[in-house]
């Protein structure tokens, strides 16, 4: 068995040591000094007393205490009746903020669709214009790829925009709604692969 | 009732005598009956807001709370305030006590943390033996008892600079007798911890006072 432990030695100084560990501190001269040093300080500073305060001082000392409590107690009574008004305000400000931000979500929505539909109409547009026939040679040159082009391409490529389609062809003008008319044929007459 | 009243003592002389009495602050303001309560009903009894209740629990534990105090901060202002201080943040947690130690052990649990969050051990201001407020109860010769203090000084020093869980474990094992389990209750700590803490402090302060101070 080696030295003991803090644990054990603590229990030396105090007697209340097993009897395994009373057999070795008893025989090991290392172990035996760390108790009687322990033992010594321990009766070192018992020797140091409180000074005990005058009779007064108690009395004092109650009546201070008495005070404090009883300032501690009306500060809580005081706080106890404006704590439910804060929290009455609170609320009332949360449902405030609530409703500015879906008033500002429903606004900012609204705007939305006139802006997809301004963008399905002109985009349209200019998908239903002839080729060839535009001034613009890059115009035209766009239209003839453009032509070939599917829908996933092109939502692969990003040309798409998500829209309501009934809004979008309410929006339509007779001769839109022809060309649409034509190249949905044409598309559902192309063969499978 | 009026806590002072008067009266005048008509005497036979051309004196005539007046008398006032003065009640103490104190006496009259606990009522009889909570003196027969044990601790949990005493608790309840200040919750519910019954006057005296905590009146009576200072009563009762005011001194160990300064002795503990005093232990710490090493003079008898310090000591003064400290334990206002604990009874204040009692009187305040009280609902939250759920009784699982000993209102005592609670009230030291929060005495040690007040005393270790408060003290600064690098200035621990050493109280002239003149200025103490207390009465002295050993029949010393001067000598003796200047010698007692000073040795006692010493001591007092010595456990100041002890790291704070040292001194919290060694004030209250050698000074208060709590057991190891109730000094693990306030500290938050094992016995095992404890223990070896309560071992190295001893260490420590024997070193501290040095050889032929033991």
């Amino acid at each position: 068995m080696g030295h003991l432990s803090p644990h054990q030695l603590t229990d030396c100084t105090e007697g209340v040591e097993t009897e395994s560990v009373r057999s070795h501190w008893l025989s090991c001269a290392a172990c035996r000094v760390q108790v009687e040093h322990s033992r010594a300080a321990i009766a070192a500073a018992r020797n140091v007393d409180v000074p005990e305060p005058s009779p007064l001082f108690w009395d004092h000392f109650s009546t201070r205490v008495r005070q404090a409590v009883q300032s501690e107690a009306s500060r809580c009574a005081n706080r106890a009746w404006w704590v439910p008004a804060r929290l009455v305000w609170a609320g009332s400000m949360a449902l405030v903020l609530l409703a500015v931000w879906i008033g500002f979500r429903v606004d900012w929505s609204a705007e939305r669709p006139a802006q997809v539909r301004t963008l399905s109409a002109e985009r349209l547009e200019s998908l239903g214009e002839p080729s060839g026939t535009s001034d613009d040679p890059a115009l035209s040159f766009v239209a003839d790829l453009a032509s070939d082009l599917d829908w996933d391409a092109a939502s692969e490529a990003g040309l798409t925009t998500h829209v309501d389609m009934e809004d979008m062809l309410s929006q339509l003008s007779d001769g839109e709604r022809r060309v649409l008319h034509e190249l949905l044929k044409g598309e559902l007459a192309r063969p499978r692969t | 009732m009026d806590p002072s009243f008067a009266w005048t003592l008509p005497h036979a002389g051309q004196l005539e005598w007046n008398v006032d009495a003065v009640r103490s602050e104190f006496e009259g303001t606990v009522d009889p009956e909570l003196a027969t309560f044990d601790e949990a009903a005493l608790v309840a009894a200040c919750i519910s807001g019954r006057p005296g209740a905590f009146d009576l629990i200072v009563e009762r534990h005011r001194r160990g709370i300064y002795r503990l105090c005093y232990r710490f901060a090493g003079n008898h202002e310090d000591a003064a305030d400290l334990s206002q201080d604990v009874f204040i943040r009692a009187y305040r947690g009280l609902r939250s006590f759920r009784q699982q130690s000993s209102l005592g052990t609670w009230l030291y649990r929060i005495g040690v943390n007040v005393c270790l969050n408060r003290v600064n051990t690098r200035s621990l201001p050493t109280e002239p033996i003149e200025k103490r407020q207390h009465i002295e109860t050993r029949d010393d010769s001067p000598v003796d008892r200047v010698l007692r203090e000073e040795q006692a000084a010493r001591v007092r020093e010595a456990i100041a600079h002890l790291p704070r869980k040292q001194r919290a474990t060694l004030i209250l094992r050698i000074y208060h007798e709590l057991s190891h389990q109730e000094i693990a209750d306030i500290l938050g700590s094992s016995v095992g911890a404890v223990k070896a803490n309560f071992f190295h402090a001893l260490g420590n302060l024997r070193k501290a006072l040095g050889e032929e101070a033991l």
